[in-house]
């Protein structure tokens, strides 16, 4: 009798310490959230038409990005672009490409697109081969580009929704579908688990360096003439990313445009 | 007599139906006619970019190429989306002024990174049933850059031939246009009013960028 009270008194003693300890946890989540809402309290809430509910947070994420970019980010583009000849980036690039080539390939044929899917494994096997452990991709120049497919756009073929948009760190612009995307396709490339660490880092931030490069004009054109960059990169990444999905397909009634009378 | 009665009927009925109902879709836009159009304005624009003029001239011609290239009122209009509703004439008078001039002060420059470049008609592509609109493809190449694949929807309006968007890799102008403006209304929280206001500031300030120095 004696001991189930003690034991009960011991067992609400711990009980004690627990919710004192999630209180604290409560609280410091509580501050943090209030950290990355208030901007969005401030603006008076997302528009609910932007389906961008975390647009308060995705703002300060994207404010730090820009940060990034502007100190890191553009100036080692910038330098990447002056010091390495046009030669040497395609040879990088067509390499960046063809290593992956395997995340194109099993996406196409998760999405049922055998055409796609053998026109994938044939530029891998000459690109590779051929085009030299792919520094050269011969396969584009005989007609075949790469086809550019992603877990998120098979997630969006077999009819998942894209959920709200998220600005991730660094990576910049997706949705909920696409971040899901992203963190598989990290993952489901064989060639990855041949390669060593340093090699995969190396190939990401060359890959990295080389993108940022070639969209130098196209960003800083729209940083400078736009009202808003947050949103009008919003709305370009959607549509861009729905005619990715799409495979550059034109789907669906073209966009009513009416007649105005003035 | 009868007969008369119903005859006159007929006709009124049908001479009514015929102005009552929606002017019918015109027919699709002529595809060689629009290509000329297109190829037009693209090569004026880059004679103005690549003459030998001060940047106060060369912005001048640009808007009369734009004016002649674009309907700026229809960009305009559509780009306010919802909220063309709430707006007075007026403030849409006060609003599609500074639109315009911010349409342009952008293409300038914009098209200013086109020294050397050149646009060329590659085809045209049906907006399809629900529209009598059509899309002229073009290749654009700027400055020693690799060709960009740049989609113009041109409708006919009076006779006259205007862009109403402009595609590339799947995205459309106007949309952004009005996705943007959008938010812009949305975050000022004083309607058309704020977006009108963010407009001149911007105006002001690609202005100033682009007669600096000459």
């Amino acid at each position: 009798m004696q001991g189930r009270e003690l034991m009960t008194e011991r067992h609400g003693c711990k009980m004690n310490v627990e919710t004192h300890s999630a209180v604290f946890r409560r609280f410091a989540l509580i501050v943090v959230l209030g950290a990355l809402l208030t901007g969005c309290a401030a603006a008076g809430g997302s528009d609910p038409q932007a389906n961008d509910p975390w647009e308060g947070s995705n703002r300060a994420v994207f404010a730090v990005n820009e940060a990034l970019d502007e100190n890191i980010g553009q100036p080692v583009a910038r330098a990447y672009g002056d010091a390495v000849p046009p030669f040497v980036r395609d040879r990088i690039r067509d390499f960046v490409t063809n290593f992956g080539e395997p995340v194109n390939f099993i996406n196409a044929v998760l999405q049922g697109n055998q055409e796609r899917a053998a026109e994938t494994f044939v530029r891998f096997i000459v690109n590779s081969t051929a085009g030299m452990g792919g520094f050269f991709d011969v396969a584009a120049q005989y007609g075949q580009p790469e086809n550019e497919e992603d877990f998120g756009q098979t997630l969006a073929v077999w009819g998942v929704e894209p959920g709200p948009y998220v600005m991730l760190p660094i990576f910049g612009p997706s949705s909920v579908r696409g971040t899901v995307g992203k963190i598989v396709d990290n993952f489901s490339n064989p060639i990855s688990y041949f390669m060593p660490t340093f090699g995969n880092i190396t190939k990401s931030v060359a890959g990295g360096i080389d993108k940022r490069q070639r969209n130098l004009e196209t960003l800083d054109d729209l940083k400078k003439n736009s009202l808003d960059y947050y949103a009008a990169l919003r709305s370009l990444y959607r549509q861009n990313r729905r005619d990715q999905i799409n495979n550059g397909q034109v789907k669906g009634p073209v966009l009513d445009i009416p007649v105005y009378a003035n | 007599m009868k007969r008369a009665a119903r005859l006159i009927l007929i006709v009124a009925g049908t001479a009514a139906s015929l102005w009552l109902a929606p002017a019918p879709a015109s027919a699709a836009v002529d595809e060689a006619k629009a290509r000329a159009f297109i190829q037009n304005i693209a090569d004026r624009a880059v004679n103005a970019i690549q003459a030998n003029i001060t940047k106060q001239e060369r912005s001048e011609r640009l808007r009369q190429i734009l004016r002649d290239g674009f309907d700026i009122t229809t960009f305009g209009n559509f780009a306010l989306g919802r909220y063309r509703r709430q707006a007075s004439p007026e403030q849409i008078k006060e609003y599609l002024a500074a639109f315009e001039s911010y349409v342009v002060y952008t293409y300038s420059d914009r098209l200013g990174k086109f020294a050397d470049g050149n646009v060329r008609v590659t085809g045209t592509r049906q907006a399809g049933t629900s529209s009598s609109d059509i899309f002229v493809l073009s290749q654009v190449q700027g400055n020693g850059k690799e060709p960009v694949p740049v989609e113009w929807r041109v409708r006919e309006e009076h006779g006259k031939l205007r862009i109403i968007d402009v595609g590339i890799e799947g995205t459309s102008q106007i949309l952004a246009y009005r996705d943007e403006f959008a938010a812009v209304i949305h975050r000022r929280g004083n309607g058309i009013d704020g977006l009108i206001a963010e407009l001149r500031e911007k105006n002001a300030q690609l202005q100033a960028r682009l007669t600096s120095g000459n």
